[in-house]
């Protein structure tokens, strides 16, 4: 049995802001080994805030425990803040939703990728520079060097996104989180962005855990899927095994999916059973 | 890509050069008629204000014992029959001549007295500028940084304080606390009586000659007279500029790719530093030259505490001697500074943003 | 319905009955919710408060001040606070304490007035230029422009140089460098309001545009401007003050305290109290807007501090 490179138990997240109390995240368990797992929900379902909880980047206010926080052997609880800042780009990375915004508009592309790289790894200019190269070509951008001087507001979202997973993969970290990497882009080009995601983390043997609310993307991209609402997974099953889902609400949304195979008058919308928020976790196994 | 395909692309990029030069010059001639119609605004604002005056101005050059047909030749002497368009017809061919008559006060052409006056305020106004911007760019930043700590309570409420306190008053204070019960500064004025001999005024900014004579007893009799009256213009823009910064810098954290630095790894400091506050640079210089343009005004009641022969000083005198050339002369002045400063951070603007363009 | 079960239910009950049974009830029900959401905010209670004291003081001056303002007495000028005169006496024996109290009638008179004064004057021209459009818009955006060219001390002073010293003209001068801020912020309101359906539906019901401006869109910008004119009259106190000191605005004997420190200021070497007084009691009545005109916006719009 692989020891799973990250190992979450009972985590939760809650927000306070005033006098009332938020609780984002409650009691959610979960790990991910050198896969690729997707957590899929809709919004405020806590997604989000989990991603960012294993690099401790949540928002002022929010507080985080668990039981464990296991990454690698990294208490990620316990760490202090130079060792979390020694992780952060170099084992663990994340991917944002949308580089109009994730990228510094007054800092050329290459720039800040070179600046990841730095970071980590005393390099001089020219060696960082070519690494960033190497990258860009990585992704498929076809003109690295003259993309490298591009600002973010002079590149398309696909290739703002490409740059993102260059960025965010130059020093090949071993965990991998993707913040609904697809969802800002053209349909037509979310394929192009995924593949290349899917082979670098191949390549790497990186585990990968990609946030996202669509569930068909995810079912198809990803090795395992865990389903959230309302801040806690409802159920864990590998993505071959979610047409045989269990929990309702996994049913329900695969039933508010529309089918070309099954066609139907009116989709139907889930209907929210309070159960829901405080019953068990359904977890498939391996068969 | 082909010969033909190539040249194509070369033209359309040519014309898309042409025609983003075309939009540019149009935008500048925009603003161009736009400032020339401000400008033309002022000037009658200013002549609406001379005529306002309930002094009779024939009376002000002659004398009340004037005889009636010396009134009469004066009166047509100085235009006052012309209709009232027609005045202020003359009236703008003089300011663009930049003759704004006699000051009544000194009887030497207005121009002349405010190139004299100017220097005194203008030395002022730029140390003022640079404690002002020394201390408040990185209190705005610290503060930001730091939201919510009591540092940020700290400069906030100084901030507060600033914004609540009369000025003058505080001068005031500051004369009787730091030079009369500790002595620490000088008194009112530029310099000492005695050290007003050793100074030859070369460039008019009493700190530089001071400091090109090499007489060190005379520099730090210069600087202590300045510094006072300095720190308290400089606190009026602290104030603003460290409240301003702060603002942008909040805006700018709460933006995403504040959060992709700390993905990579880098130190609060650092995305702090390198990456929010180079968003926000062009934004602080233009607050910086907004600032700057407000000293002007806060010159003019600090000169009359520090009796400091400024401009201000020159407006008020002025002022209280309802000497209106002077008083007109100077308010455009004023005026066009404002409207040359507003265009100076807008063109920054549009050269060091590139997303406006 | 049950008038004589609501006869019968407390106050506090009434004010939170999740569903009011009168327009009479929402709307105190509303007033209540303000007033609770003021208390919360400290800046606003503090600010409000002091400006209320004062207040008081200033309408009470007669009763409150323990001196004639105007009687002069040689033998026991420049005192330190004593226990008949509570904050000394000025250059020329007159009671500072008795002086200050009435002095806060003027510097509230001045910022009330001026409020009136600048605030209409700046909503219409604000909200009828946003609103017409086209030349109309752009005119008087051109005077206001004009206007905002200059400082707004260094205009009022202007105004003042050419209509002469003196309170009233004071406060004309400082209307006139006042009204234009707020006409930006009225026109910049209108154009957001402007584009909303209920304008449109409005207009579809063939209502004149001076109805319009006048009964629906003024109302939508009242809150900001009176945020606005709240931080602006910290300003503008200063700015009186300012006048008064160089001897422009309130004219001796008046107790302005402008005007008080002006003639405080040969003295300040001797007895720096009586120039500390007045001078806070300027820097108190200024925080306080301040405070509220802050708190005030904070409440409106979170997202600011």
């Amino acid at each position: 049995m692989v020891e799973p490179l990250l190992r979450v138990e009972d985590l939760n997240i809650s927000f306070h802001g005033g006098r009332s109390v938020t609780h984002a995240v409650r009691g959610v368990s979960f790990e991910i080994g050198r896969e690729k797992v997707g957590i899929v929900g809709e919004s405020g379902s806590g997604k989000s805030q989990t991603g960012r909880a294993m690099l401790r980047l949540t928002p002022k206010g929010a507080k985080i425990t668990a039981k464990t926080l296991n990454f690698a052997g990294i208490d990620l609880l316990a760490a202090s803040e130079p060792e979390m800042r020694n992780i952060r780009g170099k084992r663990i990375s994340m991917i944002l939703q949308d580089p109009k915004f994730s990228l510094n508009p007054l800092m050329r592309v290459g720039h800040q990728i070179v600046e990841a790289y730095r970071v980590h790894t005393p390099s001089s200019r020219a060696e960082a520079r070519d690494r960033a190269m190497a990258m860009l070509e990585a992704v498929n951008i076809r003109n690295p060097a003259r993309v490298f001087e591009l600002l973010p507001h002079e590149v398309s979202g696909g290739m703002g996104q490409r740059i993102m997973i260059a960025m965010m993969l130059i020093l090949e970290p071993d965990l991998i989180i993707a913040d609904e990497p697809t969802s800002a882009l053209d349909v037509t080009v979310r394929r192009q962005v995924l593949t290349i995601l899917d082979e670098l983390v191949t390549r790497r043997g990186a585990g990968l855990m990609f946030i996202s609310h669509d569930l068909n993307m995810v079912a198809d991209f990803c090795d395992r899927v865990l389903v959230m609402y309302a801040g806690r997974i409802v159920e864990d099953i590998p993505a071959r095994d979610l047409r045989h889902a269990e929990h309702p609400y996994t049913r329900a949304l695969l039933d508010s999916l529309p089918r070309l195979d099954r066609p139907v008058d009116m989709l139907t919308v889930p209907k929210r059973d309070p159960a829901w928020l405080t019953g068990p976790t359904i977890r498939g196994s391996f068969t | 890509m082909t010969d033909a395909a190539s040249t194509a692309l070369r033209h359309s990029r040519a014309s898309d050069r042409q025609s983003k030069l075309l939009t540019l010059a149009r935008s500048l001639g925009d603003r161009v008629v736009s400032v020339a119609v401000t400008l033309l605004g002022l000037a009658a604002l200013t002549f609406f204000i001379g005529h306002l005056l309930p002094l009779d101005p024939v009376i002000a050059v002659l004398g009340p014992n004037a005889t009636h047909d010396a009134y009469v030749a004066m009166y047509k002497q100085l235009g006052l029959d012309q209709p009232l368009w027609k005045q202020f017809a003359v009236y703008l061919g003089h300011l663009v001549q930049l003759d704004f008559g006699n000051a009544l006060t000194t009887g030497r052409p207005v121009v002349t007295d405010i190139a004299r006056v100017f220097p005194a305020t203008l030395e002022l106004a730029s140390v003022a500028i640079v404690i002002g911007t020394g201390l408040g760019i990185p209190a705005g930043v610290l503060s930001a940084m730091y939201r919510g700590s009591p540092l940020d309570h700290i400069v906030r409420f100084v901030g507060l304080l600033g914004y609540s306190t009369p000025h003058f008053w505080l001068g005031l204070m500051g004369l009787a606390l730091f030079y009369a019960t500790l002595g620490w500064v000088g008194g009112p004025g530029r310099i000492d009586t005695m050290y007003e001999l050793d100074l030859e005024p070369r460039t008019g900014f009493y700190l530089i000659d001071a400091a090109l004579t090499g007489d060190w007893a005379l520099f730090k009799d210069v600087f202590g007279h300045i510094v006072l009256p300095a720190s308290i213009l400089g606190f009026t823009a602290l104030t603003y500029i460290s409240r301003m910064t702060r603002s942008f810098m909040i805006e700018q954290l709460g933006q995403e790719y504040v959060v992709t630095a700390r993905v990579k790894g880098l130190s609060w400091a650092r995305t702090v530093w390198v990456h929010a506050f180079r968003n926000v640079a062009v934004q602080v210089v233009t607050v910086v030259a907004l600032s700057y343009a407000f000293l002007l005004e806060g010159a003019v009641l600090t000169e009359t505490v520090f009796a400091w022969p400024g401009f201000g000083r020159y407006l008020t005198n002025a002022l209280l001697a309802g000497d209106m050339n002077a008083v007109v002369g100077c308010t455009i002045l004023i005026g066009v500074i404002f409207i040359g400063i507003n265009i100076v951070c807008d063109l920054l603007y549009r050269v060091f943003d590139p997303r406006t363009r | 319905m049950s008038d004589n079960v609501s006869r019968s239910v407390s106050l506090s009950a009434w004010l939170r009955e999740p569903v009011p049974t009168s327009s009479w009830q929402a709307r105190a029900q509303q007033l209540w919710l303000s007033w609770r959401a003021l208390r919360s905010n400290p800046s606003v209670m503090f600010g409000g408060t002091v400006i209320v004291v004062v207040t008081l003081l200033a309408i009470f001056a007669p009763l409150v001040a323990t001196h004639d303002i105007y009687a002069q007495d040689l033998s026991i000028r420049l005192q330190t606070p004593s226990s008949t005169h509570w904050l000394g006496t000025d250059e020329l024996g007159r009671d500072v304490f008795s002086r200050l109290v009435f002095g806060a009638r003027i510097t509230l008179y001045i910022a009330a007035l001026t409020a009136v004064i600048a605030a209409p004057i700046g909503l219409l021209v604000g909200t009828t230029a946003g609103y017409v459009g086209g030349w109309v818009d752009t005119v008087l955006m051109r005077i206001v422009d004009v206007f905002l060219a200059f400082p707004s001390l260094i205009l009022a002073l202007s105004f003042v140089a050419a209509l002469g010293p003196g309170i009233e003209n004071a406060i004309i001068a400082i209307s006139l460098a006042a009204w234009p801020p707020i006409a930006r912020l009225a026109r910049a309101e209108t154009l957001s309001i402007r584009k909303s359906d209920y304008i449109a539906a409005v207009r579809l019901q063939k209502a004149s545009s001076f109805r319009i401006i006048f009964h629906h869109i003024m109302p939508m910008c009242i809150p900001s401007v009176v945020v606005r004119v709240t931080l602006n009259m910290a300003a503008i106190i200063l700015t009186a003050a300012g006048l008064g000191f160089l001897g422009l605005g309130a004219q001796p004997p008046s107790p302005e305290w402008g005007t008080m420190l002006s003639s405080a200021r040969e003295f300040i070497f001797t007895n720096g109290t009586i120039a500390a007084i007045p001078g806070s009691a300027i820097l108190l009545v200024s925080l306080a807007f301040n405070l509220l005109g802050d708190g005030l916006r904070d409440m409106m719009d979170p997202r600011h501090g």
